[in-house]
Parts: C-alpha cells; sequence; structure tokens
C-alpha cells in the first residue's frame, strides 16, 4: 500500500501545483521582493537625501506631527512609521473626509529633517509589493483570502511533495544538467530540498498572518460579537479612546518618543495617534522588529496632550507570544543583515521552484499536447517571464514618470499590471520556444539597464553611490544586474541546444 | 560576520564531506578508494563539522537569531557543495578541505 | 492514479458502480469543504474547551485548527477508500461542533 499511497501523492502534488502555481509565483516573487521593502522604498524617492549614520527618530517625528497639525488635520487617527536604519523617510498613513485613495487614506512620505513631503515624489514605493503580495490588488478581504488559500494549497504541495520525493538525502546532491525532464526534476528537487525548511516555514507562518481572517471561529466562539473585546484581550495596553471633542494641543512627541526609546531599549517603530487636537488624544508607540523575532513585542502609550504615560506593555503570555514569534518569523524584520539576505535568497528559491515546477508539469507532458497542455505552456511563459518584466517596469515606471504628475502611484501600479497583461499575451501568441526566448531577453534588458537608467535620470549611480558609501542604492542597483544576469544567463542556456551529455571518464582507483 | 562566515565555512566542510560518503559522487570527485576515504571515519566527522557549524553560529549573540540564520547558511552551504559536485566534482574535497581550514583559522575570532 | 478510488474491497457499493470521477470528486469535496468544516469545528471545540484564558485559548485554538486543515487534506487523498476519508472525518465535525455547542457561549 505505500506504493498507492505515494502515487495519491505525488497525484496531489502534481495537481494542487497547478492550480495555484501561477498565483503562488506571484505571491513568492512580490513576497521575495517584500524583503527589502524599506530599501526599494528609499531606492523609489531618489530625493531624499542620502546621510550617513543613525536617523534621529525623535527629531523625525517632531517635525512630521508638526507637518501633520495642518495636513492632517481632521483625521481621526495618524499612524506613522519612523525612520530607523534602513527606512530614510517617515510614513504618515491618514484619512481625510476628501480626497485619497479607494478608502479615503492618504499615504506621504515624509522627509526625516523637514517632515514635509515636498519634493518626493509621489509613489507607492516598496508598498506595493508588499500589499500585492497578501492582498493580490483584490479588494478586502477577498484578495487577502484568495493568498491565504493558494497558501493553504502551497502546503499541500509542500507535505505531498515531500512525500512523494523517496531518496530526498540520496539526491541531496545531484543536479543533472541538460539531460532534458531530468534536469528540470533534478533543479526543482534540488531549490525545494536545499531551502526546504524556509519554504515550510514561510508557508506556515504566512498563513498565521492572516488567520484572524480566515479561521475566526475560535474568535466567535470566545468572543461571540463583541470583536472590542477581543482587540483589548489580545493587545492590551492600547488606550484608544473616545474623542471628547475639546480642542487640544498635541504635546511633545519628539519627547514622548525619546522617553519610549529609553523604556524599550532601543529604536521604535510604529507612532500611532489617536484623536490628535483632541483634548482625549493618546499616543501610542510600538517596539522595532528589530530586537527580538517576535513582532510588535511592546508599546507604551502617552496622553496626547500632557505627554504623561498611561501604560507601558510588554507581551509575555506564551500563546500570545508564539503567534508573534510566528508573524515576526514571516516578516523577517529581526536580525543582522546576512539574515534578510538570506531570506531574500532563499525566498527566490522559492520563486524557482515554483517556476520550475510549472515548466517541469509541461515538460513531462510534451507528447500528450491538447488543449490544456499548450493553455498551461503559454501562461507559463506569461507568468515566469512576465511577471518580473512587469516588476522592472514598475521600476522604470518609477524613474520615468513625470515626478509631478497626478495620480502618479497609481500610474506606476498601472505601468506593472499593463507589461503584465502584455506578456501574458505575447505569450499566448508567440511560438513556444520564441515566446520563452524573447520573454526571457526583455526580462534580462528590463533588469540590466535599470541601474543606468536610474543614474541617467537621478544622478544617484552605481560608482556616486559607491563613493558616498550609500550601501543601499548601491546594493539595490548591485542586485538588479546580478537578476538580469540570471536572466541573460538562462537566455543564453535557452538559445545554444543542449550537447550531448558527456560520459565522465571511468576513474582510476588511487 | 566572522562568526557567520566561520559557520558557513565549516557547514560547506560537513557538506562536502557528506556527499563524498555517497557512492556516486564519491566516484565521481576522485574520492573513491583514497587513502582519506578509506582511513578517515568521514560521515561522523561531516556531522560534527554540521553541529559545530551550527554551534558556532548560535553562539554569538542571541541564540534564536543564530539559529534562523543557521538554518538558512546551511541551505547556502549545501547548494554550494551540489554544484561543486554537478560542475567539478574533482575540486569538492580540496574545497572541503580548504574550508575545513580557513574555519580553524577564523574560529579565534568568532565569539 | 491508483490506489485513489477504492481498489481492492472496502468501496462502498454506490461508488463501485458511479463513474471514475465521483471518487476524485468526493475526496476533493472532502479536502476542501470537509477540510476547513473540520478545521472550523476543532477551532470552535478547542477554544471552549482548553484550559487556558480566554485571549491564550483563542489563539492556541485557531492555530492548531489552521494546522489541521493541510493534515484532512492529506487525509482526503490519502486515506484507502472514499468511504474511510468521509467516514474519519465526519465524527471528527460532528463531535467538535457539538463539544463547543454544549459548553455554551463564555461568561
Amino acid at each position: 500500500m505505500k506504493e498507492g499511497f505515494r502515487q495519491s501523492m505525488a497525484w496531489l502534488h502534481n495537481w494542487s501545483g497547478l492550480l495555484i502555481g501561477w498565483l503562488l509565483f506571484a505571491i513568492a516573487l512580490t513576497g521575495t521582493a517584500a524583503v527589502f521593502r524599506p530599501e526599494t522604498s528609499n531606492w523609489m524617492r531618489p530625493e531624499i537625501a542620502h546621510h550617513a549614520g543613525p536617523v534621529d527618530q525623535a527629531q523625525a517625528l517632531g517635525a512630521a506631527v508638526s507637518y501633520l497639525s495642518s495636513a492632517g488635520k481632521g483625521a481621526p487617527a495618524w499612524y506613522l512609521t519612523a525612520p530607523d536604519d534602513r527606512a530614510a523617510f517617515t510614513q504618515a498613513i491618514f484619512s481625510l473626509p476628501r480626497g485619497g485613495d479607494a478608502n479615503g487614506y492618504r499615504t506621504l512620505a515624509l522627509d526625516p529633517r523637514t517632515g514635509r513631503p515636498d519634493g518626493i515624489r509621489d509613489t507607492l514605493g516598496g508598498e506595493f509589493f508588499y500589499r500585492f503580495h497578501f492582498e493580490l490588488k483584490i479588494p478586502y478581504p477577498w484578495g487577502r483570502i484568495l493568498a491565504s488559500a493558494a497558501a493553504m494549497v502551497m502546503l499541500v504541495a509542500l507535505i505531498s511533495g515531500i512525500i512523494t520525493h523517496r531518496r530526498i538525502f540520496a539526491d541531496f546532491f545531484t543536479l543533472r544538467p541538460r539531460k532534458g525532464q531530468r534536469s528540470w526534476l533534478d533543479v526543482h528537487n534540488a531549490l525545494g530540498v536545499l531551502a526546504l525548511p524556509f519554504h515550510l516555514m514561510i508557508t506556515f507562518t504566512g498563513i498565521m498572518t492572516l488567520i484572524t481572517l480566515t479561521m475566526p471561529w475560535a474568535i466567535v466562539a470566545n468572543y461571540g460579537s463583541d470583536m472590542a473585546r477581543f482587540y483589548e484581550d489580545m493587545a492590551p495596553g492600547f488606550s484608544a479612546r473616545p474623542a471628547l471633542g475639546k480642542a487640544a494641543p498635541l504635546g511633545d512627541v519628539a519627547a514622548m518618543v525619546r522617553d519610549a526609546r529609553r523604556r524599550m531599549d532601543g529604536q521604535i517603530s510604529l507612532v500611532i495617534i489617536n484623536n490628535p487636537g483632541d483634548a482625549a488624544a493618546t499616543v501610542t508607540i510600538s517596539k522595532h522588529d528589530d530586537g527580538q523575532i517576535a513582532y510588535a513585542a511592546g508599546r507604551v502609550t502617552y496622553d496626547g496632550v500632557s505627554g504623561r504615560l498611561l501604560s507601558a506593555y510588554a507581551e509575555d503570555r506564551p500563546m500570545r507570544k508564539l503567534y508573534d514569534t510566528f508573524y515576526g518569523l514571516h516578516v523577517g524584520r529581526f536580525g543582522a543583515p546576512v539574515t534578510r539576505w538570506l531570506y531574500f535568497i532563499c525566498g527566490l528559491a522559492l520563486t524557482a521552484t515554483i517556476g520550475s515546477g510549472l515548466v517541469l508539469w509541461t515538460v513531462k507532458r510534451s507528447r500528450n499536447g491538447g488543449l490544456g497542455y499548450h493553455l498551461v505552456e503559454k501562461l507559463n511563459i506569461g507568468v515566469v517571464t512576465g511577471l518580473p518584466v512587469a516588476a522592472a517596469a514598475f521600476l522604470w515606471a518609477n524613474r520615468l514618470l513625470p515626478v509631478t504628475m497626478a495620480q502618479r502611484p497609481e500610474g506606476e501600479v498601472r505601468v506593472f499590471f499593463t507589461s503584465w497583461v502584455l506578456m501574458i499575451l505575447a505569450g499566448f501568441i508567440l511560438p513556444r520556444r520564441i515566446g520563452w526566448i524573447a520573454g526571457l531577453m526583455l526580462c534580462a534588458a528590463a533588469w540590466l539597464l535599470l541601474p543606468p537608467l536610474s543614474a541617467w535620470t537621478t544622478g544617484r549611480g552605481m560608482i556616486t553611490s559607491l563613493l558616498a558609501g550609500d550601501w543601499q542604492f548601491f546594493g539595490f542597483d548591485t542586485v538588479s544586474l546580478a537578476i538580469g544576469l540570471m536572466f541573460a544567463i538562462a537566455c543564453r542556456h535557452m538559445v545554444r541546444p543542449a550537447p550531448a551529455a558527456r560520459v565522465p571518464r571511468r576513474m582510476q582507483a588511487a | 560576520m566572522t562568526g557567520t562566515a566561520t559557520a558557513l565555512l565549516l557547514a560547506i566542510a560537513g557538506f562536502g564531506g557528506l556527499s563524498l560518503t555517497m557512492a556516486r559522487h564519491s566516484r565521481q570527485a576522485a574520492f573513491d578508494g583514497s587513502i582519506i576515504a578509506r582511513r578517515v571515519p568521514m560521515r561522523p566527522l561531516s556531522w560534527l563539522l554540521i553541529i559545530a557549524s551550527a554551534i558556532i553560529d548560535m553562539a554569538k549573540g542571541n541564540w534564536r537569531f543564530g539559529l534562523v540564520e543557521w538554518i538558512g547558511l546551511a541551505g547556502v552551504a549545501a547548494a554550494i557543495v551540489m554544484l561543486a559536485q554537478t560542475y567539478r566534482p574533482r575540486l569538492v574535497f580540496p574545497l572541503a578541505g580548504a574550508a575545513f581550514v580557513l574555519s580553524l583559522l577564523l574560529m579565534p575570532f568568532s565569539s | 492514479m491508483a490506489g485513489s478510488t477504492g481498489e481492492g474491497g472496502g468501496e462502498s457499493p454506490l461508488l463501485r458502480m458511479a463513474p471514475a470521477w465521483t471518487g476524485i470528486a468526493m475526496r476533493t469535496l472532502a479536502a476542501t469543504i470537509g477540510a476547513y468544516a473540520l478545521a472550523s469545528a476543532l477551532a470552535m471545540a478547542l477554544a471552549r474547551t482548553l484550559p487556558l484564558s480566554r485571549a491564550e485559548a483563542t489563539c492556541l485554538a485557531a492555530m492548531v485548527a489552521v494546522l489541521a486543515m493541510p493534515a484532512a487534506v492529506i487525509w482526503a487523498f490519502a486515506a484507502r477508500t472514499v468511504t474511510r476519508t468521509w467516514g474519519v472525518m465526519l465524527p471528527i465535525i460532528a463531535l467538535g461542533f457539538l463539544a463547543a455547542w454544549l459548553m455554551g457561549s463564555p461568561a
């Protein structure tokens, strides 16, 4: 019966993989891009000058609050993300009765020195990849539900893949290049097995991050419809009190930030100001994620007008901490830069595992032909080459769209989706081999030419960055070149037909 | 950084050694039948190096961070060995050996 | 896919008469709606019965339930017969919801 079990798992792996392969490819790719969300956001706002040394969080937030006292007047709350050792700007999100995006929210990037958005080009930055990763640009809550369902299927695909792969360790170091289907299988297995702990962890923790949406029944069982009580229980110490309707100036936020940094022994990240300008205003400051694995490990709340400490909370309940740890493992904001790069590399490996799986599906069945096969083949081209092209196009748009253009962030996003649709159409129209070669060539060109384009339009080229010690910009451009190079090699591999595999000479015994 | 480098080198040495205990890879790497293959207990030694790699990575600073980092690092080390076995199998043993020696040199500097 | 639609004895006579794809359809149903129902039942039952504070129990219950889903999916396709698939899942679903209902609403 072992055989029947393995066979059914192989069937399950095949079909679950095909069902959500393209969607998962997109989720994995944008998730990998989101590892460097602050760096991407910085790169997409080249007007913010590079500064060496740590940023003064208190000063930056004080300046931001001064600006928001007029620009964000009337908003029920201001959500501020402090600049830190990675992000160069203060991000401010708030909703006003008029204007803003579809939900009425405005997102601004504020200069850390002046607190003003003037002169900085309007863009979503790395936020675009981050949000696409779990919302898929589909209205709430359907995008998140779809992403969560895809993650669930991914976990099934992983488990069934592991069960199917009989000789995991015997094949651990094996890669047989230039042997057609065998090679694709080896690549798919190698990428899957070498980073297997990561794949399992990221999929499982990803499901965890959306758990309140997808598995709300535990909450319903214990809290019924009393959601306020639920939020209070989950995150005590956050005092959101109703507005008094009495105007009162906001206190010294910079001083509160300094106090919070002292109390929480390090950087802070989120600053939420509820009812700014009202006598019942509160300022809640969260601990930064880089000091521990768990996400949102602590927060302090001050009275918004007087600056008096209202509550200080550090989570210590075991199950809650376990959940926060899962969440923190997924967003990976902790640890040294090496860890972040490892997340990035493993994310690329996951994306490539999915991509190679999709290609393997067609390589295995090329003899049978048929409409379904052709559909998969064509869609593969449009997604596996199309998505990297679209991502590059998004960055190209950031450099080329006029800075003063209205609705600029939406414009960049539109370029992303238009490019993707065009690539999918091209994949359908062009003959198979030409489609792949053209797609890979376009990928290579788009990414290789990005750094020169950036240097030409912004003056912050790779040499300038290197001389100024701006490792972020230099690193971003380097990764761009590396990605382009990777696609160029893949393209070359496709263009030159594989030579027959050489049989290794018999080794003589020593 | 030195701690991470040492851990990576130890993992490369360990995985390299492990790959050489597998018949197929041992043959390709011209390791089969050599003096070292006959005298040195490669498998236990390789595992020891891998465990040492994990310990060193977790010993610096927060052990939880170290553990997460090491899991990723181990994958990278295994990938390097895999690529060597695929394209330059004869270099696998020298690679593992050099990694081992280098790691010993760096060890005093990885707190 | 050999072995999935219930070769050998044990498959219900109804299914043996039905076309081949019925087995897969039934298993897919078990893997989707069935698995979600199982997870939800488990979530509610655990949330109400775990000997932890309300917040902690809710947390753990949800996490365990989410883990139960892929397990249920694997079971749906790994079980020897379709009858066995549903035969194991239905009682768990029923018991879970029953347990939650018997515990009543929280104070």
